[in-house]
């Protein structure tokens, strides 16, 4: 019997946790909606939603040009001849790899990056 | 953010469906990666219009099953003789271990279900079921089942945080967190039965 006790109770214990930490969950969930983090895809349509310049600042150096092209629609070209990259597995290599190979600090490579992906939607955004 | 989940990302990235189905599948057999924090991300790739989303799942379930019935089968068919040779001998004699042995196989159903979310403890939970010889058909449909759940959770939550994944870790956290803590009233709750069961035996 004495075994048997801690057992119920520790059971007991984390149930109360659970319980707690789903509230808390669902408070999250309602809030991160009502502040309108969700993105409104339509149900079954698998429509995407491309970044505008505004989501540059969430560059990070584990991105591929491949991925920063395609999601910011940008010309294939357009990174690499901005920054003169050599490479050859060009799109397909990462921030980091390209600023380590050029021995450029990640921090001013990316704000380079960033940079420069407004100014081609700054000149392609008719005035 | 680490520089593992980092390099894992940049893996995605690079390989794409390939990537997925490769950290999906050794997650599930041995490493205890964040598959989760993949997976979502993997979603929010997806709403950005850089992969498919339905690939983006099938993909990771076709991974996580495949990486699970290979652990499972492997400690079934060589898991006594391995544990021999590492010299664990002694250990499968021990009362702990036939007990261990008789919840997992009684428990089967819900264990191998609810471990499918706690990406860190279900590799061992697939080599416990496979040497507790749990029927291959049992393990095999809760298994899948708890995959499918598992992968639609965190991949549409990646797909509808779209490029806000990552500024909503903490939401992933606690949802990780309610999970585990879950699977762990449960067990203790089943762990509770089996013993009064064999002591009414």
């Amino acid at each position: 019997m004495a075994k048997k006790i801690p057992l119920l109770f520790l059971a007991g214990v984390t149930l109360l946790v659970f319980l707690l930490l789903l509230s808390s969950f669902i408070k999250d969930l309602t809030r991160l909606h009502r502040g309108g983090v969700f993105v409104n895809h339509g149900l079954f349509t698998s429509r995407s939603r491309p970044l505008t310049p505004v989501n540059a600042d969430m560059i990070q150096g584990w991105m591929t040009f491949d991925y920063i092209n395609k999601v910011f629609q940008l010309p294939a070209d357009y990174l690499k001849t901005t920054f003169d990259i050599k490479e050859t597995s060009y799109p397909r290599v990462t921030i980091a790899k390209i600023a380590r190979a050029k021995s450029e600090s990640l921090t001013f490579y990316l704000d380079a990056v960033k940079a420069a992906i407004r100014a081609f939607s700054a000149s392609s955004t008719p005035h | 953010m680490s520089s593992l989940l980092d390099s894992l990302l940049a893996f995605t990235l690079l390989y794409k469906y390939w990537g997925l189905f490769g950290t999906a599948f050794v997650s599930s057999l041995i490493l205890p990666i964040p598959a989760s924090t993949l997976l979502t991300a993997a979603g929010g790739f997806a709403s950005q219009g850089f992969l498919n989303i339905y690939s983006v799942l099938v993909v990771t379930l076709l991974g996580s099953i495949l990486g699970d019935v290979t652990g499972f089968l492997i400690a079934r068919r060589y898991g006594d003789e391995l544990l021999h040779i590492i010299g664990f001998r002694r250990l499968m004699h021990a009362r702990i271990y036939k007990e261990t042995e008789g919840y997992i196989r009684d428990f089967a159903p819900s264990l191998v279900f609810l471990s499918r979310f706690l990406t860190e403890v279900s590799p061992a939970v697939n080599i416990l079921a496979g040497l507790s010889e749990v029927p291959f058909r049992t393990f095999f449909i809760f298994a899948s089942a708890g995959e499918t759940t598992y992968v639609l959770l965190y991949g549409a939550a990646g797909y509808f945080l779209g490029s806000q994944w990552e500024n909503n870790l903490f939401f992933l956290v606690k949802g990780g967190l309610v999970l585990l803590t879950l699977g762990l009233s449960v067990s203790l709750l089943q762990i509770y039965v089996y013993r009064k069961n064999k002591n009414t035996d």
